[in-house]
């Protein structure tokens, strides 16, 4: 199983929307696909209309004392299945430093899933903590959106260096802009120069968009409420640039 | 993770309404219907049907390309567009398939065979849906009504279905709608594809080339004989057709061993045939063995070919191009000369000849009134302690010949176990056949590793006089090297395998099992 986390210190610069719409994408190219919303807002778990309820609550679930695949949810998408969120996981950090090892904690709870999954997505809250940590560990990428502004790619500078000298093998970064408004002169310039100067930013950027506003409304994942739409294409094209790089194509 | 369980599956019968069945459980369609008109594609032997694995192309091909869709059992049904094949639509290799981990089973499962078209199938589907209170989907309902589409565009409709799948985290629901519908329906239709396959007159499990011919101990020999030969006349005749067309190797690899097996039986039930069928019959069978045998040794040469390459550095792996296209060539070139062959008119005569032989029972030598049980089993026997003499004689200092003659004889032995042996315990035949085989793949690798030395030293001089054959000729040197090696280890393992083969206990078993008159 492959391991992809949606993840940016910053909030609302659009994880959740790639993870949702990535995590479709794959199911529907055939991949057995696993979500896992890792945010206590439930924002994912919310998008495919599942109850945010966890049986036990988080910290049975991170000392192991939950089935976590009693906790699974189908969703409307074939092939893809949800680990929900609910308001408990806004302890996940206490709850992960109880542990031995609590950066590997994340890794342990997926074993049991290994066999039963290809892709795991995993939907980051924004922060960076001992969840984040686990993630690094576990995640064979980071695809991390970005909005095209001077200080979100500060941002992003100092993750390249956190996970380099921090995690022992570290997630390729998957970086792609988000919220992209080709009308600003300022967005068209930070697009076309970070392309140039990283090559972790992947070609696909998502633009600004209404159909991605409605995924709230329709509480579906864009590429299936408007497949046709530009937003649906733009992740189309970063999920096979991430298939590409994470060898599932 | 609980497993989810495969769909339950209803016969909802000709004259059902969909709407009102699904009504009863308050599911909602879910889409509009869709009519889908394709064909179910699986190898001539039926790997994927046997797998379960369904792999279905849309029965048009626009600008060059195909709507591949591949179901399997715990997977999400997934459907893309693929390149159409120069072989054309309806052939389809491996490596004409999508990459990645969702196609590997099919790669896997078809190796080198070709898919090819099986049925063609057009179905209506309509979805439905159960939702829970957030409007989320908990129970998925599927109505097919589909139809056989015959040659002629006719269509020979098939029992609709519903398939009703449950989701992870609602088995609840999925319970409760099976249960109402369990009350009025009957579960269990058979799959799809089985069904079309049986309207279509098509096999669904493919078509074998195995010899299970039951066998009892008492029969004489030329009734046994006779249906032997037989079946292994029809396994040549099924397999000639996709030999001639090329359609994939297997074809021809399987008609090789039915001839071999038929010149085995010939060659071990000598006192069955009357002497003068069995020589012409000989001599018939041994011309086609001789004229398809270039063509599967290049066959073999080009699957093993991956490996072979192994010990050139990668940096030189580009300069077998040359090489690489040469022997493609010569794969072609030998084709061609095999298909002459089996066109013939030599070929029409030998072969219906040996239909009449075996079809007209001139089983009239002197064994033939014999028990079959007591004559294969005393040939077990014979030729057994016949390859423990003549293993037991080789040394380091004898000459490759001597392992290779031995391989024969363990052809025969191995032929005679697989056509008769049924008619022992299989305990008793089982370690036996382990025994040979682990032998016979360490001369295996012997005597192949010699032909393709053999084979690829007298591409020298073409390979020396094509454009970049220089470099080529320097990295096949690594390739013969490595083969040169791999062929000395199994002459070093010879010793080991054969003292298995040849053990006190396995003598023992082949004298107490087969020295009787079987069963």
């Amino acid at each position: 199983m492959r391991v992809i986390a949606t993840y940016n210190i910053k909030g609302g610069v659009g994880k959740t929307s790639a993870a949702v719409n990535v995590a479709a994408l794959a199911a529907g190219s055939g991949l057995r696909t696993l979500i896992w919303d890792l945010d206590p807002q439930g924002s994912a778990t919310f998008l495919f209309r599942v109850k945010p309820k966890v049986r036990g609550g988080v910290r049975k679930l991170i000392e192991r004392k939950s089935d976590v695949g009693e906790l699974l949810k189908g969703t409307d998408i074939e092939g893809l299945d949800l680990l929900p969120a609910d308001f408990s996981y806004r302890h996940m950090d206490l709850a992960l430093g109880e542990t031995k090892k609590p950066e590997a904690r994340l890794g342990k709870l997926l074993e049991p899933l290994a066999d039963d999954y290809d892709l795991a997505v995993l939907d980051c809250p924004p922060s960076i903590s001992l969840l984040s940590e686990s993630v690094f560990e576990v995640a064979h990428a980071l695809l991390v959106p970005l909005i095209p502004t001077t200080l979100s790619v500060r941002t992003f500078e100092q993750l390249i260096r956190f996970v380099d000298d921090q995690v022992a093998d570290p997630p390729e970064i998957i970086a792609f802009f988000s919220m992209v408004d080709r009308r600003k002169r300022l967005h068209r310039e930070i697009v076309d120069g970070l392309g140039r100067d990283y090559p972790q930013v992947a070609s696909a950027a998502i633009p600004s968009s209404s159909d991605i506003e409605r995924m709230g409304i329709s509480r579906q994942p864009v590429v299936t409420a408007a497949p046709q739409s530009a937003s649906a294409r733009a992740y189309g094209e970063l999920w096979a640039e991430a298939a590409s790089r994470l060898g599932l194509t | 993770m609980p497993p989810l369980p495969d769909p339950v599956v209803y016969a909802i019968g000709q004259s059902a309404d969909p709407d009102r069945i699904t009504r009863r459980v308050a599911a909602e369609p879910s889409g509009r219907a869709r009519v889908v008109d394709r064909i179910l594609l699986d190898t001539f032997d039926g790997r994927l049907r046997r797998q379960n694995l369904s792999v279905w192309r849309d029965a048009r091909v626009t600008w060059g390309r195909l709507t591949l869709t591949l179901e399997a059992s715990g997977r999400p049904t997934v459907s893309v567009p693929v390149d159409r094949p120069t072989g054309g639509p309806d052939r389809l290799l491996a490596a004409d398939l999508p990459t990645g981990p969702v196609w590997e089973p099919v790669r896997e499962a078809i190796d080198e065979r070709a898919l090819l078209a099986r049925v063609r199938v057009r179905s209506r589907f309509t979805p439905y849906r159960v939702c829970d209170d957030e409007g989320k989907t908990v129970v998925r309902l599927q109505v097919e009504e589909p139809a056989v589409v015959n040659r002629g565009g006719s269509e020979h409709p098939l029992e609709p279905r519903l398939a009703v799948s449950g989701l992870l985290g609602y088995g609840r629901d999925h319970e409760r709608v099976t249960a109402i519908l369990d009350r009025r329906l009957e579960r269990g239709a058979r799959s799809l594809p089985e069904d079309a396959l049986i309207v279509a007159g098509v096999p669904p499990k493919g078509v074998s080339s195995d010899v299970d011919v039951a066998l009892k101990p008492g029969m004489r020999a030329d009734r046994a004989t006779s249906l032997i030969c037989r079946r292994l006349a029809d396994v040549v005749d099924a397999n000639l057709p996709g030999t001639i067309d090329d359609i994939d190797p297997e074809f021809l690899h399987d008609l090789r061993v039915a001839v071999r097996r038929s010149r085995s039986v010939l060659k071990e039930m000598r006192g069955v045939l009357a002497p003068d069928e069995s020589e012409r019959a000989r001599t018939d069978l041994k011309w086609i063995q001789e004229v398809t045998g270039p063509t599967r040794d290049l066959d073999v040469l080009l699957h093993d070919w991956p490996g072979m390459v192994g010990p050139v550095p990668a940096s030189m792996a580009g300069d077998l191009q040359p090489l690489v296209d040469i022997l493609h060539r010569a794969r072609a070139e030998a084709f061609r000369t095999m298909r002459r062959n089996l066109r013939s008119r030599r070929f029409q005569s030998a072969w219906s000849s040996w239909r009449a032989t075996v079809e007209h029972r001139k089983y009239d030598g002197e064994d033939s009134g014999r028990p079959i049980g007591e004559l294969a089993g005393g040939r077990i026997v014979a030729v057994y302690r016949g390859m423990t003499r003549q293993g037991s004689r080789i040394d380091d200092a004898s000459p490759p010949e001597a392992l290779h003659d031995l391989r024969k004889r363990g052809k025969e032995l191995r032929y005679l176990l697989e056509l008769f042996g049924g008619m022992w315990p299989a305990d008793k035949v089982k370690p036996l056949v382990s025994a040979l085989k682990g032998l016979q793949d360490e001369l295996g690798h012997f005597q192949d590793d010699e032909i393709q030395v053999r084979e690829l030293r007298s591409l020298g001089p073409e390979l020396a006089a094509a454009l970049g054959g220089t470099d080529s000729l320097i990295a096949l040197g690594f390739v013969v090297e490595g083969l040169s090696a791999r062929q000395a280890q199994a002459r070093a393992d010879f010793e080991r395998r054969f003292a298995s083969f040849a053990s006190d206990e396995t003598r023992r078993v082949v004298r107490t099992t087969f020295g009787t008159t079987g069963g």
